[in-house]
């Protein structure tokens, strides 16, 4: 009983030991700076044909989108080693329809075009393994998220993150690394 | 002015000039390793005339990815590269219409290449072989004391096809401490 007494104390001086010397990076992970930006996005295409008696109708509902960007993302903290801020993104994306359709000679969605020198700004709120951004003029998007290369203050050297918007018909999939 | 002002000037100017090394253009050097993805959209054409709809797929669209190496066998914003990747590669959409298909299924393979490339503040020439040049839109990170650029992301729409699809490149550094 002794020893146990023993091992339970010693256990807690080397928590309370262990308490002091924990480094910044058990905290929860930060983003700080400016990061390198690859960002994949894909919202599904619908389509549907109904049949009334004889009669074919096919209808092009969505063409879906595929939305490709790189650039970088400025994360400012509101202070220091706050989880909220603000974000300034400068990209260049190619955004296109996924499936074109031609019915009836009217044509759903739009090829490939490449866009230069978009910038974009807004907000940004970490919750654990959850990075929320909000730029102006867009929903909120949640991103399930994965840190890597915490440095001494916590903040994240890179980031992996998915997401699905909130009409459930688009997956995002986001890298960050520290520029 | 004077011509004697003006040269003055000009030697002033010159006498600057070195500080603008501070922010020379990244240069690559050595292995990266690369991951691409290449998307294409699908296209088709329907004509529905009262009792008939005729389908016709026009393009199957296209789905790869490539995961490999790209080494640049200079140590400047210019030279030469060669890759070796492996490639999935089918696509988007497989239609059978009145019993003929269109579009592949996925296959995997392994290809090796070589090219020039040229850097620019934001873009990336690559000329593989017997190929046209693709200009890339790039952005560089990670740039270190060497002022190697150990990131790199690039962006891409190729209209060589019909619809023209986009390509997205993810290059990083291999060598151990670097």
């Amino acid at each position: 009983m002794a020893m146990k007494t023993t091992l339970a104390g010693a256990g807690l001086a080397l928590l309370a030991q262990a308490s002091f010397v924990l480094p910044a990076s058990a905290g929860t992970p930060l983003l700080s700076g400016t990061y390198l930006l690859h960002e994949r996005m894909l919202c599904q295409a619908s389509e549907s044909v109904d049949q009334s008696g004889k009669k074919f109708q096919f209808t092009a509902t969505s063409p879906g989108r595929i939305g490709l960007a790189i650039g970088t993302i400025t994360f400012t903290p509101a202070s220091q080693g706050a989880a909220n801020g603000k974000v300034k993104a400068l990209t260049t994306n190619a955004d296109g329809g996924l499936v074109l359709s031609t019915v009836n000679g009217v044509t759903t969605g739009t090829p490939m075009v490449l866009g230069e020198g978009n910038k974009l700004s807004g907000t940004f709120k970490i919750d654990g393994n959850t990075v929320q951004i909000k730029f102006k003029g867009q929903d909120a998007v949640s991103f399930d998220s994965v840190f890597g290369q915490l440095d001494a203050n916590s903040i994240a050297g890179e980031l992996d993150a998915v997401a699905v918007n909130s009409g459930a018909d688009c997956s995002t999939n986001l890298r960050l690394d520290r520029q | 002015m004077t011509i004697s002002a003006s040269r003055a000037l000009l030697t002033a100017i010159c006498a600057c000039a070195p500080a603008l090394g501070a922010t020379a253009l990244p240069i690559f050097s050595g292995p990266y390793s690369m991951n691409i993805e290449t998307l294409c959209p699908a296209s088709q054409t329907v004509d529905a005339n009262g009792n008939s709809l005729k389908l016709t797929s026009t393009s199957p669209g296209e789905i790869a990815h490539t995961t490999g190496t790209l080494n640049f066998f200079a140590s400047g914003t210019s030279g030469n590269f060669k890759t070796s990747s492996a490639v999935t590669d089918g696509s988007a959409i497989l239609s059978t219409i009145n019993g003929k298909a269109t579009g592949t299924p996925f296959s995997l393979t392994d290809e090796q290449n070589f090219g020039t490339y040229r850097m620019g503040d934001s873009s990336l020439i690559l000329t593989f072989d017997k190929q046209q040049p693709l200009t890339f839109q790039a952005v560089y990170g990670g740039v270190d004391s060497s002022n190697i650029a150990h990131r790199a992301n690039l962006l891409i729409v190729s209209d060589a096809t019909t619809p023209a699809c986009a390509t997205h490149i993810l290059l990083s550094v291999q060598a151990a401490g670097r």
